[in-house]
């Protein structure tokens, strides 16, 4: 299972070496005696060039669900690459080029597997970043992050830019679950900080300003309230602005809901200790000997403490993959291998 | 220079080699870690540099946190507002260097969220001078420093590194116009709770701001990746208000402005202010302020809020006639909520020594709070302040010459145009004590005697003394002064001796930052000087930028600004003195140095009244 931490383990030493000296390295090296003070002159740089193709962008908000995020234009003619979300379910998307100017925006695709989102302005030969050329960066890389993240700039005020490296590109699978993602695919990580509100349809970009990927939605573990800082990369982004399938299942076709064939009781409401009730004929749990008024303890090493966290916890559950039940029965402890089936 | 990155064959890393995605891809060369090193080292050293300068505040029972930096020798150092608000009016600092010095507040700016404290216990503190905050660009590496979650236990500050994320940041204040982040600059370095008050360096090891909070949600206040520091060019335009004991208040227009069809127009003002006197409408459109082209307003609003009440602000702005005037007039005071209660022990019961410190500090911070903004708070401390900083003006040694030598200065006059109209001499006496003015202006000739004690004028119009309220607002006189004040010796002032001097607050003379001291006495009426605030430049002298006997040199009486002041024949003599008025310092005539010489023979009777002399 991916943990959501904001340091994986590949980052081993060399790798934090390689964050304090790699694009030194590459400046001392490519022009002589120069100094540390050129990466500043490269990020502002590359600052300065970025921002001029992104874009603020503007829509419903609900509840405490932010209301803007951030996006890039990728064509000349005004296709906008931002993150899916809530926020362009409203009645109109409003976008704010980098000169402050405010254009009304079409939505043209949605993904929510990949939570990726193409609008359109009206503009002509805008600057863009093209999407065209492919996977750059790779571990141990300087990368620049920017994103309109708390909304910190208004109208034409440039973005916000934060320094780090790429941590690792990988792959991740997608789950259901409430702490993990909805999202599968290759994805890079990052160690400047972007999981943050509005942040997400910002870019990241190499000090060659070559666009790595895009920032994506924030993706938050509720049980170690860590968040991923991760990009989409560019080769996703232009399968996506392509219409193309990614040549992966999409997320919902891989976990189908799962059932063990136990009912519980639930008179007690949904926080009740989770007995049995009854157990289906030819089910799982028939197969794994579970009997009515058994007490279920753990389902694969995750406790089980009332009928709530059971659901929860099959619900993450996958078809065919071998878990451990551990139910009480009078005062004995009973484990065994349970393998769950589609549900019906 | 990214042209060049572009066009260069890059080796290392970057330009990945074909090893695929095994371990030898991360090993680096033996020059490339060389070169990491050496990176590392000369980092490492600049921290060193800077690190002593930062402190670690406590309240006085050692406890709660917070940060700070002290910016001069004597223990002058800056925090946040909020962190005095929470360690108390008094406490103790911890330095690099191990040791607890005991601090009280000298002034605070509850708006912009700076305090002012004093440590005690050493005249020559480490400190490191503001930098200048224009001219921080997104992509400069920071530093922050500072006591993040009360970590340190032998004091020594924790370092973070990262970038400037955004400039010209504006961030809302909380309760009544408290806590405004203006113009301030974004950083990604690791800003966290104890962080507050501490400085942002840049790589020159100067400080260019005072981190005072974050970005945070509802994930608690952990660092995100968004910390705002306040910016050391506003802190600048606070800093003589701070130290002359002052609660500050943040400077307005009282005028609304709003973006318009791409321009600022005033939205709406109130008809008793001096803008709409001067005739200033709604509707009318916000060209320039304090210099800068205006081009939205929340520019505007972030301008404005760098700047202290009474501010001498200048606008530029186009009427609905299509004409653009321009505007010099002080802000007004944001006033701030007074605190609502007075803390009071409980009845009944003998308060521990632990609550009774607790009572007398809460007492302490109901007084900040209630005082009246803009006043000296502190009579004793601001004396301090002020002979500190004349100390520091005047207590630059210079080669002591021939014991009776004179020193004799000839000057240009020049009208506004740079016509030539006159042209006048001085004679200073070895001590700076006496001087003698010969002045010929359009045809007029006119002599001025100080003779250490009285002033005395010989004209077409015959002998007569000067009283000492005419003498404070006579250009000759006054420019005169100046070059006294600037040499006389042992710290004094001549003609100001027997009066008490005080800071009065931050202004600006010659368009530059500067201290504005103020002295009052019943003889010589009010009289005003302005001096050079410390630069980036820690090595530029302090030195005498204005002086005038009116606040805004109004009217008739005018003032005098002194300029390229150099070291020669061993004084200090300026290249140009100039009369001006108002706040606008409007030029009226402008007198250049052409000479300057030590007389070591010259007559005795020279600084005596004239009409001793030329009698017959």
């Amino acid at each position: 299972m991916m943990r959501c931490n904001p340091y994986p383990k590949r980052l081993s030493r060399v790798g934090i070496a390689a964050l304090l000296g790699i694009g030194l390295t590459v400046v001392l090296d490519g022009s002589g005696n120069l100094g540390q003070a050129q990466i500043e002159n490269h990020v502002s740089q590359i600052f300065a060039e970025a921002n001029q193709r992104m874009v603020k962008v503007y829509g419903a908000s609900a509840g405490r669900v932010e209301g803007y995020a951030t996006g890039f234009l990728v064509s000349a003619d005004g296709l906008v690459m931002t993150t899916q979300g809530v926020f362009l379910d409203g009645n109109r998307v409003r976008i704010l080029t980098a000169d402050g100017v405010e254009h009304a925006a079409s939505v043209i695709r949605r993904d929510r597997e990949r939570q990726l989102a193409l609008l359109k302005i009206e503009v002509e030969d805008a600057n863009y970043f093209s999407l065209a050329e492919g996977d750059v960066g790779d571990k141990g890389d300087w990368v620049v992050a920017i994103s309109n993240a708390f909304k910190v700039a208004d109208k034409d005020e440039p973005l916000s830019a934060t320094l780090g490296v790429i941590s690792l590109r990988t792959t991740i699978e997608a789950r259901l679950n409430r702490r993990d993602v909805a999202y599968k695919g290759d994805l890079v990580l990052i160690d400047p900080i972007t999981s943050n509100p509005g942040a997400a349809g910002g870019v990241i970009v190499n000090l060659q300003g070559q666009l790595v990927g895009m920032i994506g939605k924030i993706i938050n573990s509720s049980d170690t309230n860590t968040r991923l800082n991760y990009a989409v990369p560019t080769s996703s982004l232009e399968q996506f602005v392509a219409n193309e399938k990614p040549d992966s299942q999409p997320v919902l076709a891989v976990s189908p809901p799962v059932e063990l064939g136990i009912r519980l009781f639930t008179h007690g409401g949904r926080s009740s200790p989770a007995y049995i009730d009854r157990v289906s004929r030819g089910s799982p749990a028939r197969q794994a000997g579970m009997k009515p008024d058994d007490l279920i303890i753990s389902i694969g090493g995750t406790k089980i403490g009332n009928v709530k966290d059971y659901e929860q916890v099959v619900a993450g559950l996958k078809v065919g993959e071998e878990v451990i039940i551990v139910v009480k029965r009078g005062i004995e402890l009973i484990r065994q291998p349970i393998i769950p089936v589609e549900k019906k | 220079m990214l042209g060049l990155l572009l066009a260069t064959p890059i080796p290392g890393s970057l330009a990945r080699q074909t090893t695929g995605p095994d371990e030898s891809g991360d090993k680096l060369s033996q020059k490339q870690m060389e070169l990491i090193l050496a990176a590392q080292r000369q980092r490492v050293n600049a921290i060193d540099r800077v690190m002593g300068s930062v402190v670690a505040i406590y309240g006085e029972n050692r406890q709660g946190g917070g940060s700070g930096v002290i910016v001069d020798p004597s223990g002058i150092a800056l925090t946040n507002h909020h962190v005095i608000m929470g360690a108390g009016v008094s406490g103790w600092g911890g330095l690099a260097d191990g040791n607890m010095y005991h601090w009280k507040l000298v002034g605070t700016d509850p708006g912009g969220d700076v305090a002012l404290i004093q440590l005690e216990g050493k005249t020559d503190f480490p400190f490191t001078p503001l930098g200048d905050s224009d001219e921080v660009r997104v992509g400069d590496w920071v530093l922050a420093m500072g006591n993040p979650f009360v970590l340190t236990e032998d004091q020594k500050p924790t370092v973070t590194l990262g970038i400037v994320s955004g400039v010209k940041r504006y961030q809302p204040g909380a309760g009544k116009n408290q806590l405004i982040y203006g113009n301030c600059i974004q950083v990604d370095s690791s800003i966290n709770p104890g962080n507050s008050g501490g400085p942002l360096f840049n790589m020159q090891g100067r400080v260019i701001g005072i981190n005072g909070r974050g970005s945070f949600q509802d994930r608690g206040r952990v660092n995100v990746g968004l910390g705002y520091a306040i910016s050391a060019n506003q802190i600048r335009n606070f800093l003589p208000e701070l130290l002359a004991t002052k609660l500050v208040e943040h400077g307005t227009l009282d005028a609304n402005f709003t973006d318009r069809n791409g321009k600022v127009v005033c939205e709406n003002l109130y008809e008793n202010t001096p803008l709409y006197q001067l005739g200033m409408r709604p509707g009318d459109e916000l060209l320039e302020f304090e210099g800068v082209p205006i081009e939205s307003a929340n520019q505007f609003t972030n301008l404005i809020c760098t700047l202290p009440e009474d501010w001498p602000a200048r606008l530029k702005f186009r009427d609905s006639q299509g004409q653009v005037q321009t505007f010099h007039t002080r802000l007004f005071g944001l006033p701030y909520a007074k605190p609502s209660r007075r803390a009071s022990p409980p009845r009944g019961k003998k308060p521990s020594p632990e609550e009774k410190q607790q009572l007398e500090q809460q007492q302490a911070m109901f007084e900040l709070l209630a005082a009246t903004p803009g006043t000296i708070r502190n009579v004793d401390v601001n004396r301090h302040q002020t002979a500190r900083l004349i100390d520091r003006w005047k207590g630059v040694s210079r080669p002591d010459q021939n014991s009776s030598a004179v020193l004799h200065l000839t000057d240009e006059i020049l009208d506004p145009q740079g016509k030539v109209v006159g042209q006048q001499e001085f004679w200073y006496s070895h001590n700076f004590d006496q001087f003698r003015a010969e002045q010929t202006l359009q045809g007029f000739k006119r002599v001025v005697v100080y003779d250490g004690h009285e002033f005395h004028q010989q004209s077409a119009d015959g002998q007569e003394p000067i009283p000492a309220a005419e003498a404070r607002s006579d250009p000759l006189i006054v420019s005169a002064l100046g070059v006294l004040a600037a040499n006389s010796k042992d710290g004094r002032i001549p003609f100001f001796d027997e009066t008490d001097i005080q800071l009065d607050g931050s202004g600006l003379a010659r368009w530059q930052n500067a201290c504005r001291f103020r002295t009052d006495s019943e003889s010589s009426g009010e009289f005003y000087f302005w001096l050079s605030q410390l630069g980036h430049d820690v090595s530029q002298p302090v030195e005498l930028l204005k002086a005038s006997a009116t606040l805004d040199g109004d009217g008739e009486t005018g003032g005098m600004t002194f300029a390229q002041w150099r070291d020669q024949s061993g004084a200090r003599i300026p290249g140009q003195r100039t009369w001006i008025r108002n706040l606008a310092e409007s030029k009226v005539l402008q007198f250049k140095n052409r000479e300057a010489e030590l007389l070591n023979q010259a007559p005795p009777e020279l600084f005596e009244p004239p009409g001793d002399v030329d009698c017959p």
